[in-house]
């Protein structure tokens, strides 16, 4: 735990971790990450056979269900997180940037989701866009952590920031479920799920089932690397801000000026 | 590749182009935080 | 609650610190209007994405020349080719209706295949102007016989195996 929390409002770091001197060794991960990506891209493309009734294009299966799966488990982590910091015995500022983190790393792979799935359903369906139940509560799931991250930098203290921002991501979790059960709920013309559907039926066997498992497997170990970097980011910015705010508070006492300079 | 394999590539280009964007911008972000944390850095608290 | 004077500086009307604040709140307060009109002007319009045959031919009266969706699946021998595009019979639940199709049909369409047709009843068909094809949850690379359409798991409403076909 790099950070803690204290009751006057401030968060501070403890001593001088968060900031520059650390290099970090990730550098496993992200070998762990292109790698599986690679084979991924060779599976998917080569090794996997081609849909009967679609052809190739049922190939892009491969990267946007793993795409969407990242957008859930995102903003999954995300809504955890903020329940730890909304919990007083778990309450840190460790759980806030998580939590941005992984809703920043969400919003990436949702509107990947919503372009393959327009790619892919410009040949099969015949559209690029449907306004139905499915395609539309993804869309709004884009726009919901879209304002959850400019939310977030809506200034005040990282205390305020995080009770704002952990309340505003257990709302927007709230059409997670939807979007997920919007094939089963309404008449869509996005069909049910091929593995999470109701029936719990895998309806993809063989080299397919395999190809589409490493898939996912390959996306989540890159979900974890993004977010480990993107969560570190934020430990550094952080850090700054409240150099860069105790430097213009130092210099407002010190000169009497009204205006702050960033 | 059959005739929609114009569509796979360009969702493979697309998810490729995306990924290193975002790792690039990552890295931007962490560099410039790690320069302007350079020297600065006072062990606080 | 500080006791530092933390907030000044976001306070300050001007300062490049609020500027930036306001700036992430309109963006916030953009994306709140966007979804507003996704759910009222899109999904509200569409939560009935479309009518499967038997419902639509049932309610043909009440519908009149109204524009809607209707889902089934391909009649196999019914597709005739017509100078404006294509002409075929869609079932579902045991009811068939005749639809007009005036346009390419995407690649997909062929007979047994589940579709949507948007469009609205005309004399003696279905009048379609948009064909979309409504393909199941299954993959697989052995390609199913088609001369059983039942066997066809997603029939538009899941009930199709009930119209023809062993059920599975």
């Amino acid at each position: 735990m790099t950070s803690t929390y204290s009751p006057d409002g401030s968060a501070h770091s403890g001593g001088a971790r968060p900031g520059a001197a650390r290099v970090p060794r990730w550098s496993v991960l992200g070998a762990a990450t292109v790698l599986a990506l690679g084979v991924q891209a060779v599976l998917a493309l080569w090794v996997a056979p081609a849909d009967a009734n679609q052809g190739d294009a049922q190939r892009l299966m491969y990267i946007h269900v793993p795409a969407a799966w990242l957008a859930y488990l995102a903003f999954t982590v995300t809504a955890v997180a903020s329940v730890l910091w909304l919990w007083p015995r778990t309450r840190s500022v460790k759980w806030d940037l998580v939590a941005g983190a992984s809703a920043e790393v969400g919003v990436v792979f949702t509107a990947l989701t919503l372009a393959l799935g327009s790619l892919w359903g410009r040949p099969v369906w015949g559209t690029w866009w449907e306004w139905d139940a499915r395609l539309t509560t993804t869309a709004v799931l884009l726009f919901l952590y879209l304002g959850y991250l400019a939310l977030r930098r809506t200034g005040d203290s990282p205390d305020e920031r995080g009770r704002r921002c952990a309340i505003a991501a257990l709302i927007a979790f709230a059409d997670v479920p939807v979007v997920h059960f919007s094939v089963t709920w309404w008449e869509t013309l996005h069909q049910e799920a091929t593995v999470f559907n109701p029936k719990l039926e895998t309806n993809i066997t063989g080299t397919m089932a395999w190809t589409l498992l490493w898939s996912v497997v390959a996306f989540t170990i890159l979900y974890v690397y993004l977010v480990r970097s993107r969560t570190q980011l934020a430990e550094m910015q952080e850090g700054l801000e409240e150099r860069e705010l105790a430097n213009a508070i130092a210099e407002r006492i010190e000169t009497g000026e009204s205006a702050v300079t960033v | 590749m059959d005739d929609n394999g114009g569509y796979v590539i360009a969702g493979f280009a697309l998810t490729g182009g995306v990924l290193a964007a975002y790792v690039a911008w990552l890295g931007v972000r962490l560099r410039r935080a790690r320069r302007s944390g350079a020297g600065t850095e006072q062990p606080r608290g | 609650m500080a006791d530092v004077p933390a907030a000044p500086a976001p306070t300050d009307p001007g300062s490049p610190r609020r500027r930036l604040r306001v700036r992430w709140v309109v963006a916030a307060l953009v994306c709140v209007g966007v979804i507003v009109w996704m759910l009222v002007g899109g999904l509200a319009k569409n939560l009935v994405y479309l009518k499967p045959v038997s419902e639509a031919v049932e309610e043909r009266a009440d519908l009149g020349t109204r524009r809607f969706r209707m889902g089934g699946t391909v009649v196999p021998g019914s597709i005739v080719e017509t100078d404006t595009g294509v002409r075929f019979e869609l079932v579902e639940g045991g009811t068939t209706a005749e639809v007009d199709h005036s346009g390419d049909p995407p690649d997909l369409f062929e007979e047994c295949a589940p579709v949507v047709v948007e469009g609205h009843w005309g004399a003696g068909a279905f009048l379609s102007d948009r064909l979309l094809i409504k393909h199941g949850e299954e993959y697989s690379p052995e390609s199913e016989s088609l001369d059983d359409c039942g066997e066809h798991p997603e029939g538009v409403d899941g009930s199709a195996a009930a119209t023809s076909g062993p059920p599975r």
